[in-house]
């Protein structure tokens, strides 16, 4: 009889404690706190799994790890090179389209005494672009021919005028009346 | 309330609403982590893991009625997971405190609400000598009054588990409320 009043009384206390834990409800506090939280944690998962989406969709279908690995190594580096060589390529055509294409005796127009001195014209008259680049064989060789030339030139009409002399006193008259005019100016 | 409409919508990948999602089913994941762990903020780490997994696995679910259940199994999951590595302490030594406050609310005339706190220490001193699984299957049956079909299928346990875990617990809490009230 003592037993079963027990019983009764124990379960009685057990459903009494479970009654009130049931009907008290636990309250979330700080829940909008916890949804930005999770949303924060969501998009950081989300950039991750970008990234390693693009490598699923390109090496997914190597199931061993370092081969794995090994490839994404070696596309990277791959890309890298081919990046570089482009750069490398971009920059000497650049160059190429900066350099001017001139021919032989269009740059030499004055009257040259030596190589060094026509030379020096031409580059200060800005007709040779040394900027970024440099003379070519064939251009200095051009450039010596026709220094050579206008040398030779130069002196035959020298000897003339040193053989005729109603020619050069012709020549001082004109050049000296030349000189006074530059000087009344 | 979870609005299955939502949930239907995350399952085809539209994350949109997915704020709302979390704003809803957290109270019934914290419910459940909140009275097997008897800790609050550990049953929000775990509401918060859950919500992420949710998250990540909301697309194999098979229908959006099966969702509360999947929440639940989630959340109980976790809970697992957690007691698991916690360790319990296998000496356990009676909370005085907790049983005189345990006696004070059972023989109060009036329904009394209980705070988050005091729910917490009612919940830990009635548990504390319970096995993760037995804490489980009272919690669900007792607390949150869910049915053995349900419990089943949110912890995997077979219909005759439950039945004989329950009665474990249920046994082991009556004979400490007997021995301390």
């Amino acid at each position: 009889m003592k037993d079963i009043f027990e019983m009764k009384s124990e379960s009685s206390k057990y459903e009494r404690i479970t009654d009130i834990l049931k009907k008290s409800r636990p309250v979330l506090t700080g829940s909008e706190a916890i949804e930005e939280n999770v949303m924060e944690r969501i998009r950081d998962k989300r950039k991750v799994n970008e990234s390693y989406n693009i490598l699923e969709h390109l090496f997914g279908w190597v199931y061993i790890g370092w081969v794995r690995n090994g490839l994404v190594a070696a596309s990277v580096l791959i890309i890298a090179f081919f990046a570089v060589q482009q750069s490398i390529i971009l920059k000497r055509i650049n160059n190429l389209e900066r350099q001017e294409v001139s021919t032989g005796p269009s740059f030499v127009k004055g009257v040259p005494d030596d190589f060094e001195s026509v030379f020096m014209i031409n580059t200060q008259s800005g007709k040779i672009s040394l900027k970024g680049g440099k003379l070519s064989d064939r251009q200095l060789k051009q450039l010596e021919k026709s220094i050579n030339d206008l040398q030779t030139s130069y002196s035959n009409l020298i000897k003339l005028i040193e053989d005729n002399p109603e020619l050069k006193q012709y020549l001082e008259n004109t050049l000296s009346e030349k000189n006074k005019k530059k000087i009344n100016l | 309330m979870i609005e299955l409409e939502l949930i239907e919508e995350c399952r085809k990948g539209d994350f949109r609403n997915f704020r709302k999602v979390v704003a809803s089913a957290s109270p019934f994941a914290f419910s459940v982590a909140f009275r097997i762990l008897g800790d609050e903020d550990i049953a929000k780490d775990i509401v918060q893991e859950t919500m992420v997994t949710i998250w990540r696995k909301i697309g194999d679910i098979k229908s959006k009625e099966a969702f509360k259940t999947w929440l639940y199994r989630i959340t109980y999951n976790k809970c697992c997971d957690y007691l698991r590595k916690k360790k319990v302490n296998a000496e356990v030594r009676a909370d005085e405190k907790g049983w005189k406050f345990i006696s004070d609310t059972v023989f109060s005339e009036r329904n009394p609400e209980l705070e988050n706190k005091e729910i917490a220490m009612i919940i830990k001193v009635l548990t504390e000598r319970l096995s993760p699984r037995q804490k489980a299957v009272f919690v669900m049956c007792d607390l949150e009054e869910l049915s053995h079909e349900e419990i089943s299928e949110i912890t995997g346990m077979s219909k005759r588990n439950i039945k004989a875990n329950l009665h474990f617990a249920r046994k082991r809490i009556g004979e400490m409320v007997e021995r301390y009230i």
